[in-house]
């Protein structure tokens, strides 16, 4: 694989498949890890840190999940191709000179010197932290023989921030929650998920606003508990987020159904004929058909089409895939044209 | 709500502290929160609160950070840190995380030879590298023979 061929190809944790997809658009663990005897990335020197990459590159190619896989640097990389990576979740920070290998499909990744020496994720579509769970640890094994982690019996695996430390291990789901935002007890619910050890993030990640009414809902506590019981009391969280949010939907309905199904058809029509889109007005009239599919107003073929655009659209894939640097104008045309070619698709 | 450091007077104030993806609140009355020089905003990293039974004056030996440094960031330099600074931080870990000890997956105890024998064949790999591009071949030649023989002690 070519770094070049990833805008050719839709990662696979972004496919319509998966459990209470309707709600859940994806599912990841990530583990952080540190190698001993080298500086933790914050404070280490560049010769160190290019030691400790290349460790790491060595250790990844011995898991299967990685063969034919891709490895780049985000130092050669250029702006456009750093937002490309980040828009597909497989970078976070902007901050750091960081290696991303990647396996086939997107599925895995490993980022080398970020906030960790390593940082291994596994994503899946819709709910399904069952799956990923065994994945991650597999390579996390292979990984472990290969290399000389950080690890203290009191404190577990040593994380350079004390938010991760012990288990290193974040699940996290990325929600669309538009009933509860709709009747106002978005807030509500946060704080009680919040007050139960769990944390609330936008599209993107830690620093990311909410857009388009999705919520990555992840647990705070790393330390102190086994990795097992953090994927279940996560994922339990998130079936009770699941149901309150399809209540709120049927509740939401009976009591304003009319209203909620003209901004539903609006929000489809815009979609199939604006000749100017910007990505914030995509995002949100996109969560509103979103929505109609949950609720059976809008045929189910369509969530496959509107995964597709929601990374598609984005700034820095609109513009690899139509090879330019387009400023906001053409781009919010572009970006247009492009949802009415992909939403005659059906 | 009492004050969470004098236990006497009334909370007036409360401060969250988010760090990554994790945040804890605190909420203090207003002679603490001057004792403490959080008042008025005077940019003290507010982390010294949850570390205010810490040894301040602490070193790492491995990495150079000291815990002034640690509580104004909340990063760790290296794996020494938490050797170093492991007493002082336990209590405040118990506050963020609700427990101080690691209760998954536990790895073998690090074993340092292996660390050093990892740490040889990063070196040899470089000097085969190096000796290679001055063609000369049966310095490379030795390398490779030392590389091999670690490689497989591993």
């Amino acid at each position: 694989m070519q770094f070049e061929d990833l805008i050719d190809t839709q990662p696979l944790w972004l496919n319509e498949e998966g459990l209470s997809n309707e709600i859940v658009l994806s599912s990841r663990i990530r583990l952080a890890r540190n190698l001993e005897g080298y500086r933790f990335p914050t404070r280490a020197r560049e010769k160190e840190l290019e030691d400790v990459s290349e460790l790491v590159k060595d250790a990844v190619t011995k898991s299967p999940y990685f063969a034919n896989g891709l490895s780049f640097k985000t130092k050669h990389l250029s702006q456009l191709d750093i937002e490309f990576v980040r828009e597909r979740h497989l970078l976070s920070t902007k901050k750091r000179i960081v290696d991303c290998v990647v396996g086939k499909g997107e599925i895995v990744s490993v980022l080398i010197n970020e906030e960790d020496h390593i940082r291994i994720q596994c994503l899946a579509s819709g709910l399904n932290i069952k799956a990923v769970y065994p994945v991650i640890f597999k390579i996390d094994e292979i990984l472990s023989s290969n290399l000389t982690y950080a690890f203290r019996n009191d404190f577990g695996y040593l994380t350079s921030c004390p938010t991760n430390v012990g288990t290193g291990m974040r699940v996290s789901c990325l929600l669309h929650l538009p009933g509860l935002v709709l009747t106002k007890e978005i807030n509500k619910l946060l704080d009680d998920v919040m007050s139960r050890g769990f944390s609330v993030r936008g599209l993107y990640g830690e620093g990311s606003e909410i857009e388009g009414n999705f919520f990555q809902l992840s647990n705070q506590i790393t330390l102190g508990i086994d990795e097992e019981e953090i994927a279940t009391k996560t994922e339990k969280e998130i079936r009770n987020v699941i149901d309150l949010e399809r209540e709120t939907r049927d509740k939401l309905m009976r009591e304003a159904g009319e209203r909620v199904e003209d901004k539903i058809w609006r929000s489809y029509g815009i979609l199939k004929n604006a000749r100017m889109l910007s990505q914030e007005e995509f995002v949100n009239l996109s969560s509103a058909v979103r929505l109609g599919i949950g609720i059976g107003l809008i045929d189910n073929t369509y969530l496959k089409l509107l995964n597709y655009l929601l990374l598609y659209t984005a700034p820095a894939h609109l513009q690899k895939m139509k090879g330019k640097i387009m400023d906001a104008d053409t781009r919010d045309i572009e970006r247009a044209n492009y949802v009415r070619e992909v939403l005659k698709r059906t | 709500m009492l004050c969470n450091i004098c236990h006497i007077k009334e909370a007036t104030l409360h401060y969250t502290v988010v760090m990554g993806d994790t945040s804890t609140t605190m909420y203090i009355c207003e002679d603490c929160a001057k004792n403490k020089g959080l008042l008025p905003a005077s940019g003290l990293p507010i982390f010294r609160l949850l570390l205010n039974d810490a040894n301040m004056d602490l070193v790492c030996n491995r990495c150079g950070l000291t815990f002034k440094e640690f509580a104004k960031t909340l990063k760790f330099g290296c794996s020494g840190c938490y050797d170093v600074f492991g007493k002082d931080i336990k209590s405040f870990l118990e506050k963020l995380q609700g427990s101080p000890v690691h209760k998954g997956k536990s790895l073998e105890k690090v074993n340092i030879e292996t660390l050093e024998k990892r740490k040889k064949i990063i070196e040899l790999k470089k000097a085969l590298k190096k000796a290679i591009a001055k063609e000369a071949y049966e310095t490379a030649s030795k390398i490779r023979d030392e590389l091999a023989k670690l490689e497989n002690a591993v």
